[in-house]
């Protein structure tokens, strides 16, 4: 086996454990977060559908603050997306516990391009 | 086994270790033992390739741990104080995963595998999550998984932390006997009965600077204290400390 196939069916693994403590949660509590994530999404959609609805029904005006909430939306939604790629690469890189073991181990093309890791 | 040639490494205005040379045989236990601060973790973490040198070499099994990293890991392994353990996995799937890491070509992964489980009584946890055990047993486990590769060094930083006495026999007599077969162990610790107990050779670090080498016999020589290794230690790690606050101008 391959360090990269190790990588790959340890994370297999815990995807796959990850579903075995969900069957030991209770039942209740699962079907409540399924139920209530449910109902948030279901919920947000319809307000934000009735919302456009509305905007589209005035007409010109209307589209025009639509494409500009979208490209606001977009705008904080990429720059968010930046911000945490920089916070979950610094953490992955230099503070996880994890690239400290995979360090020690031997895993050739890993050291090479994590090297620089090391302070 | 292990050379170490003019080590120095400095953290802002703190010299945590001061121009350390070492060598140490293949079949050796070497105890490192020191003061908090004295710079133990830092010189195991270089070796290990987990923090870079300011100057000075170290090469494990003739390899340069700078530029053979991959080379120098293949043959070590390393217990740190604070291990890391995937908490999500069982310890069988632990084990197989270093074992792929390694490359491990044994005809029988799985059976060497569970031998190793029941010889550290892991067995009866073989599906347990690693996150539902205890310290000790996942000290043990992590014992295991670094012996998998059977490496020809290994660094362990405090190895006996949170361990039961009966753990801390097993480990004791599990070191020897790797030693025996020609395993070269670096540790470091604070008890300094185990030192005593298990130890080929001894260094004493303070201030980052090796201030005595050799066996019991010749640390007491060195210090001039006929008593226990505590006497031995505490006589010459008072004097480095005085040394190091009252400098002579």
């Amino acid at each position: 086996m391959s360090p990269l196939t190790a990588i790959w069916m340890k994370n297999w693994n815990t995807l796959r454990n990850l579903r075995r403590i969900l069957q030991r949660e209770s039942i209740f509590k699962t079907v409540f977060i399924l139920l209530f994530a449910a109902g948030m999404t279901g919920g947000f959609f319809m307000m934000f559908l009735n919302g456009f609805q509305f905007l589209a029904s005035l007409g010109g005006g209307g589209f025009m603050i639509t494409r500009r909430l979208f490209s606001l939306f977009f705008l904080g939604l990429g720059a968010m997306l930046v911000m945490s790629n920089i916070i979950t690469s610094y953490s992955t890189i230099f503070r996880s516990r994890e690239t400290l073991f995979l360090l020690t181990q031997n895993c050739g093309r890993f050291h090479k391009s994590q090297s620089w890791a090391v302070t | 086994m292990i050379s170490i040639q003019h080590l120095n490494k400095r953290f802002g205005n703190v010299q945590a270790v001061d121009d350390l040379s070492l060598e140490i045989p293949a079949g050796e236990l070497f105890c490192f033992l020191g003061p908090n601060g004295a710079g133990k973790t830092t010189t195991i973490k270089m070796m290990t390739g987990l923090l870079r040198p300011d100057s000075g070499t170290i090469r494990i099994g003739g390899f340069d741990v700078q530029k053979q990293p991959v080379e120098a890991k293949r043959i070590m392994g390393y217990i740190p104080d604070m291990p890391f353990l995937y908490e999500k996995l069982t310890p069988v799937e632990f084990l197989k995963f270093v074992a792929g890491l390694y490359n491990v070509a044994h005809p029988d992964l799985s059976g060497h595998i569970e031998s190793s489980l029941r010889q550290f009584g892991l067995q009866e946890a073989r599906n347990a999550l690693i996150g539902e055990l205890s310290h000790g047993m996942r000290q043990r486990l992590l014992y295991i998984a670094t012996f998998i590769h059977i490496p020809k060094v290994i660094f362990i930083d405090e190895p006996l932390i949170g361990l039961d006495p009966h753990s801390i026999r097993m480990i004791k007599n599990l070191l020897r006997a790797k030693v025996r077969d020609g395993m070269t162990i670096l540790l470091t610790t604070h008890i300094l009965a185990l030192a005593e107990d298990i130890a080929d050779r001894i260094g004493i670090i303070s201030g980052g600077r090796l201030i005595a080498l050799g066996k019991l016999g010749d640390l007491r020589t060195q210090s001039g204290d006929k008593g226990s290794l505590e006497d031995i230690f505490l006589n010459l790690t008072a004097s480095t400390e005085s040394q190091t606050q009252n400098p002579e101008p």
